[in-house]
């Protein structure tokens, strides 16, 4: 079953494969017949009168036909010579083109494969919903889509032609030994076995110490890295002779760990040349035999030891694709488990309404399925379009929750939400996020330009929309200060931003186009109060009407909305205005009340500084 | 200057090398040994056509079976040899590999500790990382087993030439012909393929970090909807690494092919004018069939060193870099006649260390981390011994430059900075280092277990001193309630821990070290109210009866210190205790008040969260 799905990754793959597997049985077969090139000159030079005295050929040299035909188109031995080298030439570089083409065609395969298998992940991957990259570890998931990808696509094409290549060499190889003398061939394949299963064991083996070397080499680097990252306090203490020597022992463990592993490599492939300098030999004693019987000659023991070599090398590398038939079974695992999980548009609204701005839940419920805790517990309200509403409530209240609810990041299981009167859950999930502007807490930037992230959504807008975009999220200043400017490369390897201003760009980003829904999920914290009423104003002057749902920590932020949603573990505990919720009893008061108390105690307290003072 | 470069060196440094050489020299019996028996499987492998030749003209042709008892122990010690040479070079190569990788890392990592902080301060860690795994494990690869195969395949050359010439020189000279022409088909292709080669880890790691991005900003993809031009950008990308990679295959394999084609041009060659050379009875069948046996086998030692070069080539660039990392000299260095009588890092001369009281003075201090700015401009302060210095101002106004002087990680431009009345460089780094403290704003654990973390301090404490330290900061009562008390392991970079308890261990350490000057970078990372209470308790304790400085943040250390510095630009623009910097309702009034504000209204988020 594993095995299976491992090979149906390479699905479509089949007749490019077979096209390089042809070529690759085709290129053992000839090669199988160089030797007897030799062969077919030697014996023509044994049977030349004066040469060999007393010697004659023996059996004939399994070459095609026509081309025996074509060497003794002449009885003139110079000719006959003549004939054998140019035809090993014209073999030779029809061979190496067929090569250069088998190569060509299995790095071919091998990239095509891989690119497939790349842009099926990533296409997967951005279609899997929110909950599963909440939860998965995008470490682990960049480990997947590279290495398991490269290994394997590396077995289920390199590795896989290695299997044809190894099988139709002994066999090729045997093929032609049978034509010398059979007895030689059942003498050379009692080895095979015997070299698998050495190799299989040496494989086995060394990988377990490959496994300490990989465990030894990322302690190694944890001492490095801490010692980086925490170059000042090693140096604050004047600890570095405690750090090298801390250094010391790692290094050594690895580097003991690595010399173990060579030890075992030494002695296999020593063994190995030893085995194989044997069977050398055992068939010049094998030819010795059987030229003294008369059953071969000397051009024939010639061919058998350059043919014997097809049977021994290859074996060698029987370990290694058992080995990597493991790993391979390992990785495919990993990449199936992604790509088993269904993508989030499996259950997705067809509707495309235009949108308004009106946003109405009716008895909303959401949970995990594996948690029994109701993150939204029968949650009702009505936003009419053009109304800006501040939901508040404490961490763990349920905000962010009605937001991913929202944007179809999650679904709910109770209740319904409408937009404008219609079902949310009939609306095309990419359509309705178009039409909802929203800035997260912590919002993402590419690397690119701090202009192609705010243009991000919108690569052919005006620029002059752009521009103003970035003036509503009171950034322009910020971008002035910029070296580069608009064209200052953020993220990963560009300038850092600071927080606030990650969070204004996302603002603009938001504002490019007139989106009808505007949300900002607690996306002016890191903002300082001033920017953060400058941008609020500049969004109440937009020239267009739109809804506004902001989620705070800052009263006086949500003190100036339309409506206040005051949410307390999943439910609503209160709805109203400014001055409504703060006459009755409530959490929304008791903020408030703490705010008020706050700005007299600071009074106070500079008063009694003075009076310290003055006394 | 900090970018991967890839790019190959095609002028070979003569320093960067000998620097590699004295590191490999070190192993130099594993060498001379490597050396061996690379050579003397050069002379076996020579040696297994001359074996082949004579049993064709003895035993095959000539039916002369006298020596063949000799022959099959010669054979068998053959095989023993090559197979006991094939251990031998393998093992000393791995050795060699180890030991160079070890060096190269060793050296390193010496060197790093040496440094100044400066250095830290503007190299990115993973620049250093990529050092130490990437550059010092392909180099010593490349090296060990380059060094293999070049001993390998230039003696494997030099001797079927000489066997070939002694044996025949005409048809050895068919053989010559065409290695020069080899070479420069080899030369050309290598070039071609590095730079295809580049060209394809150029696009695998910007497909790499596509995919990271396409990781990491799910959620924000996703409620933008530019999941399809993502995904058009990532396609291409994918595109061109295929591509690239494709291409390099092609390039690769029409080398090898072509190399395979002048091999057999003079195989043919051989083949034909050799046969003559029998037919005249110049030579024998066995001289034939060695020859061309010879002629195949030339080819793999002449490809063997074309790959070698290019692969030194390949190598020069990591050599640089690492070589680099171990010559990096450090900014800041104690004067000669200073080490003499302190010692150096890692042998110190303690019977000449002074004690240290305390007092700090800033004479004139100028100092800037680039030439076109000011940070410092003639800054003065002393402070005497045990008053606590509060440090505060906006971001860039010099808080942390003063600290980073006083630490003496960087130094003043002009003008001294005095510790008990003598210019600190005077005396060694590491005299001071010994004797101050310091706490980070952000804790930076090791990954091992709490008690290490704090004896960290001070390494020679006993396992009581580090539990009283603990102790005294309040460390000692979150410890009690984790399953292995003070053995509990903190995880990777203390991430088993909360920020709170990060900065509490870090607290412990410096009163283990107990030092007479305290440097203390306040956090400005919010954590909850209660650990913000322990914290404040045991910022008391760490700072009585010992002179400190402190970039300040919370209002309690702020309104607490002797004397409070209020920094601006690099200039000190208000001085005094805390009720009368209030009373002049300046910049630290504003300060104060901006300051109140924030962490009293985090009190009412904290009612919110």
């Amino acid at each position: 079953m594993r095995t299976l799905k491992l090979f149906s990754l390479a699905k479509g793959f089949l007749l490019l494969f077979l096209v390089a597997a042809l070529l690759t049985i085709f290129h053992q077969y000839t090669y199988s017949n160089v030797p007897l090139f030799t062969q077919y000159l030697l014996k023509t030079l044994l049977d030349h009168p004066g040469i060999a005295p007393g010697n004659v050929s023996v059996g004939e040299v399994n070459l095609p036909r026509f081309l025996i035909l074509f060497f003794e188109r002449d009885e003139e031995i110079l000719s006959i010579i003549m004939r054998i080298a140019i035809a090993l030439m014209v073999l030779q570089v029809f061979r190496f083109s067929m090569r250069f083409i088998e190569l060509w065609l299995k790095g071919a395969l091998q990239e095509k494969l891989a690119e497939k298998m790349r842009i099926r992940l990533y296409s997967h991957i951005q279609d899997l919903n929110y909950a599963y990259h909440n939860k998965s570890d995008s470490g682990d998931l960049i480990q997947r889509v590279t290495s398991d990808v490269e290994t394997t696509t590396g077995f289920l094409t390199g590795r896989m032609l290695d299997v044809v290549h190894l099988f139709s060499t002994l066999f090729f190889g045997a093929y032609q030994l049978i034509f010398i003398n059979p007895t030689m061939v059942w003498v050379a394949l009692a080895i095979v076995p015997i070299v698998g299963l050495a190799s299989s064991i040496y494989f086995v083996k060394i990988e377990k110490i490959f496994d300490d070397i990989e465990k030894t080499e990322s302690k190694m680097m944890t001492v490095v890295q801490e010692n980086l990252s925490g170059s000042r306090v090693v140096r604050a203490f004047a600890n570095e002779a405690f750090e090298v020597e801390k250094m010391e022992v790692k290094n050594t463990e690895y580097r003991d760990a690595l010399k173990r592993a060579n030890k075992i490599v030494a002695i296999y492939w020593g063994v190995m040349d030893f085995i194989a300098i044997n069977q050398y030999l055992v068939i010049i004693a094998l030819g010795v035999y059987s030229v003294q019987n008369g059953t071969m000659d000397a051009a024939g023991v010639a061919a058998s030891l350059a043919l014997i070599g097809m049977l021994i090398w290859p074996i060698r590398g029987l370990g290694r694709i058992i080995n990597d038939f493991g790993k391979a079974l390992v990785a495919s695992d990993r990449i199936n488990e992604i790509l088993d999980q269904p993508s989030e548009y499996l259950n997705d609204g067809t509707l495309t309404p235009e949108v308004k701005g009106g946003i109405t839940f009716k008895h909303v419920s959401f949970k995990f399925d594996d948690t029994n805790d109701h993150l939204l517990k029968d949650v009702s309200f009505d936003i009419k379009p053009g109304q800006t509403v501040a939901i508040i409530g404490r961490t763990g209240s349920g905000k962010s929750t009605i937001i991913n609810l929202l944007l179809r990041m999650y679904d709910y299981d109770q209740g319904d939400i409408y937009i404008d009167g219609i079902r949310l859950k009939d609306i095309s999930k990419k359509y309705i996020r178009n039409h909802i502007g929203v800035v997260l807490q912590e919002p993402f930037l590419y690397s690119k330009t701090v202009y192609e992230n705010i243009a991000i959504a919108h690569k052919t807008a005006d620029k002059f929309k752009v521009y103003k975009a970035a003036e509503t999220a009171a950034l322009e200043k910020d971008i002035k200060t910029f070296k580069q400017g608009y064209e200052t490369l953020v993220g990963e390897k560009g300038t850092t931003l600071s927080g606030g201003q990650k969070q204004r760009v996302a603002i603009a980003r938001v504002l490019v186009s007139d989106k009808p829904i505007l949300i900002f999920d607690d996306a002016l914290s890191a903002v300082d109060t001033k920017t953060d009423l400058m941008i609020r104003e500049a969004l109440l002057n937009k020239d267009y009407k739109h809804t506004t749902i902001i989620i705070t920590h800052r009263i006086t932020t949500a003190k100036e909305a339309d409506q206040i949603i005051v949410l307390d573990q999943g439910h609503i505990e209160a709805i109203g205005t400014h001055d409504v919720l703060s006459k009755q009893p409530g959490l929304y008061k008791k903020l408030w009340d703490i705010q008020g108390k706050l700005e007299h105690e600071f009074k106070a307290m500079l008063k009694e500084a003075s009076e310290d003072v003055s006394r | 200057m900090y970018q991967d470069d890839h790019d190959i060196q095609y002028k070979v440094q003569l320093s960067t090398w000998k620097k590699i050489i004295s590191i490999i020299f070190k192993s130099k019996r594993h060498l001379i040994l490597l050396i061996f028996f690379s050579a003397m499987l050069a002379v076996l492998d020579g040696a297994i056509p001359l074996f082949t030749r004579y049993a064709i003209d003895t035993y095959f042709v000539g039916g002369d079976y006298s020596t063949w008892p000799y022959y099959v122990i010669a054979n068998i010690l053959l095989a023993t040899g090559f197979g006991l040479f094939v251990w031998g070079f393998i093992h000393q190569a791995g050795i060699i590999e180890a030991e160079t990788s070890y060096e190269l890392r060793r050296q390193a990592f010496k060197n790093l500790q040496r440094l100044s902080y400066s250095y830290f301060d503007k190299t990115p860690q993973g620049w250093v990382m990529a050092r130490m795994t990437s550059d010092a494990r392909r180099l010593s690869l490349i090296i060990s087993w380059g060094l293999v195969d070049f001993v390998w395949a230039g003696l494997s050359m030099i001797i079927i030439l000489v066997v070939l010439y002694l044996t025949f020189f005409k048809l050895a000279l068919i053989v010559t012909i065409v290695v020069p022409i080899m070479l420069v088909v080899a030369y050309y292709f290598r070039k071609l393929i590095l730079k295809q080669h580049r060209f394809a880890r150029k696009f695998n790691s910007q497909l790499t970090a596509q995919y990271s991005e396409g990781f990491l900003g799910a959620k924000t993809t996703k409620s933008l909807s530019i999941e399809d031009s993502n995904f058009d950008e990532f396609s291409l990308t994918a595109n061109n690494l295929k591509r690239a990679s494709i291409k390099a295959v092609i390039s690769s394999a029409l080398f090898s092919s072509i190399l395979l084609v002048l091999a057999y041009v003079a195989v043919s060659t051989t083949m034909i004018s050799g046969s003559m050379f029998v037919l005249e009875t110049v030579i024998t069948l066995g001289t034939l069939q060695m020859f061309i046996n010879y002629t195949v086998n030339f080819f793999e030692p002449v490809m063997a060193i074309s790959r070698i070069l290019s692969d030194f080539q390949n190598a020069q660039a990591s050599a640089e870099r690492i070589v680099g990392l171990i010559e990096t000299k450090a900014d800041i260095v104690d004067r000669k006649d200073v080490e003499e009588r302190y010692g150096t890092l890692f042998i110190d001369h303690k019977e000449n260390w002074e004690d240290l009281k305390g007092d700090v003075e800033f004479k004139d201090v100028t100092f800037h981390y680039n030439e076109d700015e000011t940070i410092l401009e003639n800054f003065n302060l002393k402070v005497s011994s045990g008053q606590s210095v509060a440090l505060v101002g906006h971001t860039g106004s010099g808080k942390t430059t003063i600290i980073n002087l006083l630490s003496r990680f960087y130094e003043p431009i002009s003008g001294s900075i005095l510790i008990d009345g003598k210019d600190y460089r005077e005396r060694s780094i590491h005299w001071l280092h010994k004797r101050i403290g310091y706490v980070l704003q952000s804790p930076h654990l090791f990954s091992t277990t709490v008690m290490e973390n704090i004896r960290y301090g001070r390494l020679d404490a006993t396992d009581e001193e580090v539990m009283y330290a603990a102790k005294m900061v309040g460390v000692d009562t979150f410890v009690q309630t984790l399953e292995k008390g003070y053995d509990t392991f903190v995880g990777e970079g203390g991430n088993m821990l909360s920020i709170g308890q990060k900065q509490l261990i870090s607290f412990a350490r410096a009163v283990l070290a107990d030092p007479r000057i305290l440097i203390l970078d306040e956090a400005t990372s919010s954590i909850d109210s209660e650990s913000e209470e322990i914290i404040q308790q045991a910022t008391e304790k760490l700072l009585s009866d010992r002179t400190s400085f402190i970039v300040a943040h919370r209002l309690s250390t702020i309104v607490n210190a002797d004397i409070i510095v209020m920094l601006e630009m690099g200039k000190i623009i208000e001085m005094g205790d805390h009720e009368t910097l209030l009373q002049k309702r300046g910049a630290y009034f504003e300060l104060y008040r901006n300051q109140f504000f924030k962490e009293k209204s985090k009190a009412l988020e904290d009612i919110l969260d």
